[in-house]
């Protein structure tokens, strides 16, 4: 059963996707912000982060950073969420390290996919 | 409109029925024959005359025969008229046998009733559809494609012929005004046409589809010699033709024709055997003819997107109602002018105390209206937040019911589905109505920046396609593109610009069903600019002249019942409206109810931010004079362009030698780049060096081949070969910089005192701005800040003083000489102020010529001095 870590500070997007996930049968880890975050990368030792980009402590750009300039965790893949859809913020997410990127609201076929096919390589 | 649809599907069926009964039981069949007599026993067949398918007359007369030998109590005869005389006398008629065109209008304007379109056999296979064809000679290598029919001679037959004529100009108008620029030679017969593209004496020809191959076989041409443009292929009509398919002609009958006669008459048509190279089928849909007839303006279109005269009685009426009350108040003025005349001494003592009444009513106005638009900053400001804190709640709601779906589903309790789905569907509603608000409310509260990129416009518009399909289908409305496979790039705001086709083609689709939804994209050259045109076609339901006055405005349908009936916000078309404004462009509508409608947004190749925040104004502003550019590459036009509007020069672009003489006249630049390859390149600079008033310019020549010594002899300063880098040329422009030419900014609210103000400039070799107010003056010098100003006082919004105030606070405006010409008389206070913030003050009425030209000039020499300090300071 792949392991997915969610780092969402929001508690009902955090519900709602969590609960989802398991019902699509994966086991799903919970972080409230980016530092909670960065330790569970390394502690629950997941197969795949989704990553909010506008969270308390530490936000989800630097989060991203640590964990991809981190030997244990860089191959970790990141999918990055946010609530805007500027032009920018794409590249912006790319450009920390996540490795795809997606926006809120959350349409649950599409982010499936995309952690299919980040499982898959 | 869907009426008459579902009413022509129920008749096809119905005679597809009795079709097959007459086919099952024949002697059944032969009995109704008989037995369907009408009280009239001769019928009359009109059959349209059309030079260019005058074979068509013969298989008439071949159906017409045939028609005698079923029905043997009646007579059918047959007359050959023009589209004209079977118009008038219609009523005349009992059966037509027409071309597409002619089918519409029957249709529309006389209820005449299509009872089978006529089909064509090509070896031994039958088809129903036509089309046109265009050609030249093989050896015209300057046509190569539709483009290059601009300007040139098209020899056809009829003018009035759908298949040679009407479609061949429905191709063509995409790339030129038919009007002016396309010219056309009618000929007596198809093969006088072919005969004048093969000996050249016309560039182009057009003929029904068909007819070459026809020609061909009977050994007349040889269609090797011909060069079809705009080639279609496909199996649906295995002949040359370069348009789309439409129907073929059909067999009419009119509203007086007794059902009875009607089934028998279509029945026979459709059980008649080939006869030559014809037969006859159910009718065809005709639907598609209507889109060309609307877009050339064609009976019964004629009227299609223009104002109608009844309209125009109606406002004509309005004003004679105005006049006539006018009229009418200035008769019973002049009544009571006696008793006023009484009353003026009573009203000159009032008068003083009015006065000072009205000035503080003016500064209390004055600030309420600051006060209100503080307010709508703040309301708009308030309704940017409020939206970003409804969409959190919001997404939970669309989230959790999306989430309860997938369970109920899991868990089999479909029961809950329906419901379920509502809760997500209205709370999709509500967060599209929340984001447009939200865009809204940005756009006034002047927070919504321009993203500007360079894009491919052919890559954003399949990306648009793609996302527009599944609505598109949801209708089953059928769309089309038509533009050219290498439309280059354009530098706006791509997401905006998306939102803007995506809004347009969405809600062209909701508003049409069964029908057509068709997008035209071209690139053109006017006034100096380029502009991208889109143009948005629907054949659905239309809006009258009163619903297309509101559309644009925010929170308004074409109607309230549009918003129950077809969902959206009503804010799509003010949001695209507003987007396209912010990026220098337009959007009009044409529509006509029942009809379709068509939207046309404009916006230039090249968009230039418009920076209204006042700290990013810096010298890179300082204005360098005008610069035309002559060149067909609209890449490199773009390229230039944006380099040297950064470099501080107003630039216009022109793309054929017509324009550019035509710009030069008018703006007189400081510099021209000419590509001396476009059409008549060399004479234009011939042109320029002979003419008086050009011969000053500069002209840089570039070329792809070396024709260094030809540029030199003829009068070019300098001389480029293609491609060049930027800093060669911006190194050359400074080179060759004659005189700088001093620019003024006229500020004047009467358009006379300053029309006269800018030519006394302009005579003297200056490049006049004018400006009606000092608003609109403070704009322009964000632009391009000017040598020197010249300020009347009384100016409406801002007055003059108000303007120097402002004009002042920036540290590098405060350097720009000032002269206020004044018709007021000034108090000692006022006089004082004004001393010290501008250089010179002059009375209207008191000055002469000779002393405003010499209060500038000695200005001048002062500016000189100052700006060269100024450029050895930048450098």
């Amino acid at each position: 059963m792949p392991k997915i870590l969610l780092v969402e500070d929001n508690e009902m997007n955090r519900d709602m996707l969590s609960r989802r996930l398991t019902r699509k049968g994966f086991e799903v880890v919970i972080a409230v912000d980016g530092g909670q975050g960065v330790d569970k990368a390394h502690s629950e030792n997941p197969d795949l982060i989704l990553m909010d980009m506008s969270l308390p402590v530490k936000d989800g750009w630097t989060a991203t950073k640590e964990i991809k300039a981190d030997d244990a965790t860089q191959n970790v893949p990141i999918i990055a969420l946010t609530a805007h859809a500027m032009s920018g913020d794409r590249e912006q997410a790319l450009a920390a390290g996540c490795d795809d990127y997606d926006t809120k609201p959350i349409e649950l076929p599409r982010l499936l996919g995309k952690i299919q096919a980040l499982l898959g390589s | 409109m869907k009426s008459s649809f579902s009413e022509y599907g129920l008749q096809s069926i119905y005679r597809l029925c009795c079709l097959f009964l007459f086919l099952c039981h024949l002697p059944v069949a032969a009995d109704l024959l008989q037995t369907s007599e009408d009280e009239n026993t001769l019928f009359k067949i009109a059959v349209l005359q059309q030079q260019d398918r005058a074979e068509l007359i013969e298989h008439a007369q071949t159906t017409v025969n045939y028609l005698n030998t079923v029905f043997t109590d009646i007579r059918f005869t047959m007359q050959v008229c023009n589209a004209q005389e079977i118009i008038q006398q219609a009523a005349d008629f009992d059966f037509m046998f027409v071309n597409p065109s002619l089918t519409i209008r029957l249709e529309k304007q006389q209820q005449g009733q299509a009872l089978a379109t006529l089909r064509h056999w090509v070896d031994r296979l039958a088809y129903n559809q036509l089309s046109n064809v265009l050609f030249t000679h093989i050896r015209r290598d300057d046509i190569q494609t539709l483009q290059d029919v601009h300007g040139k001679l098209l020899a056809l037959v009829d003018e009035h012929s759908f298949s040679g004529s009407q479609l061949s100009q429905y191709q063509l108008q995409t790339y030129m005004d038919l009007n002016k620029e396309l010219h056309l030679r009618p000929q007596a017969s198809v093969l006088d046409v072919v005969k004048k593209v093969q000996t050249n004496l016309v560039d182009v020809g057009s003929l029904p589809s068909g007819v070459l191959e026809r020609l061909q076989q009977q050994g007349k041409i040889d269609i090797e010699q011909f060069k079809i443009l705009a080639a279609q292929k496909n199996n649906e009509l295995p002949l040359a033709h370069s348009g789309h398919l439409y129907p073929e002609w059909a067999w009419i009958a009119s509203p007086r024709v007794s059902q009875n006669m009607l089934d028998n008459v279509a029945i026979s048509l459709l059980t008649m055997a080939r006869k030559a190279d014809y037969s006859w089928m159910i009718p065809a849909n005709y639907q598609s003819v209507h889109q060309v007839l609307q877009s050339l303006h064609y009976p019964p279109y004629e009227n299609y997107g223009k104002i109608t005269f009844s309209e125009l009685f109606k406002q004509h009426a309005n004003w004679f109602y105005f006049a006539l009350t006018a009229f009418f108040a200035f008769s019973v003025a002049s009544i009571n002018f006696t008793y006023l005349y009484h009353g003026i001494s009573k009203v000159q003592a009032n008068l003083e105390a009015e006065l000072k009444e009205r000035l503080r009513t003016e500064e209390a106005l004055q600030a309420a209206i600051e006060q209100a638009e503080l307010s709508n900053r703040s309301k708009s400001q308030f309704l940017a937040n409020m939206s970003h804190e409804l969409r959190t709640p919001l997404n939970a709601v669309i989230g959790y019911s999306e989430m309860l779906q997938e369970e109920a589903e899991d868990l089999g309790q479909t029961n809950y589905l329906p419901d379920l789905k509502k809760i997500h569907g209205a709370g999709k509603h509500l967060l599209a109505l929340i984001n447009d608000i939200l865009d809204l409310s940005k756009i006034e509260a002047g927070k919504m920046d321009l993203y500007l990129e360079t894009f491919n416009i052919n890559d954003m518009i399949s990306d648009v396609v793609t996302t527009i399909y599944p609505l598109i289908e949801k209708n089953h409305n059928n769309l089309e593109i038509h533009c050219v496979d290498d439309l280059g790039t354009m530098h706006a705001d791509l997401t905006k610009m998306r939102q803007n086709l995506f809004n347009l083609l969405s809600n062209a689709s909701k508003f049409t069903k069964n029908g057509n939804v068709a997008l035209y994209i071209i690139r053109e050259t006017t006034g100096g600019n380029d502009w991208v045109v889109f143009r948005i076609c629907d054949s659905g339901i239309g809006m009258s002249p009163e619903q297309q006055a509101r559309i644009f405005s925010a929170f308004t349908q074409a109607d309230t019942s549009t918003t129950r009936q077809f969902g959206g916000t009503g804010l799509g078309l003010s949001i695209t409206k507003k987007f396209c404004e912010m990026m220098g462009g337009e959007i009009k509508v044409e529509s006509q109810e029942g009809i379709g409608s068509t939207f046309v947004i404009r916006l230039p190749t090249t968009v230039v931010e418009d920076v209204l925040d006042d700290d990013e104004i810096g010298s890179r502003h300082i204005y360098q004079g005008h610069i035309l550019i002559v060149d067909r590459d609209t890449n490199l036009r773009d390229n230039l362009k944006r380099t040297l509007l950064e470099q501080g020069y107003e630039v216009f672009v022109a793309a054929d030698a017509k324009q550019a003489l035509k710009l030069s006249y008018k703006i007189h630049p400081n510099f021209v780049i000419l590509d001396s390859e476009i059409p008549e390149g060399w004479s234009i600079l011939v042109n320029f060096k002979t003419n008086a008033d050009l011969q000053h310019i500069p002209v840089i020549v570039t070329t792809a081949e070396d024709h260094q010594v030809r540029a030199k002899s003829l009068g070019a300063v300098a001389y480029l070969e293609k491609p060049f880098e930027m800093p060669t040329l911006l190194e050359l422009l400074q080179k060759h910089r004659t005189q700088k030419h001093w620019s003024c900014l006229v500020i004047e609210d009467d358009i006379n005192a300053r029309t006269a103000l800018g030519r006394l400039l302009e005579h003297a070799a200056w490049f006049v701005f004018e400006a009606h107010s000092g608003q609109m003056g403070l704009r322009f010098i964000r632009h391009h800040r000017p040598d020197l100003i010249l300020l009347d006082l009384n100016l409406p919004e801002m007055n003059g003083f108000e303007f120097i105030r402002q004009l002042r606070s920036k540290p590098q405006w405060r350097s720009i000489p000032i002269i206020v010409i004044t018709a007021r008389d000034l108090s000692p206070a006022e006089q004082k102020r004004l001393n010290n913030e501008v250089e010179s003050i002059l009375f209207k009425g008191t000055y002469t010529r000779e002393q405003l030209l010499d209060t500038i000039d000695g200005l001048v020499c002062a500016v000189a001095s100052d700006s060269k300090d100024m450029e050895q300071g930048t450098a």
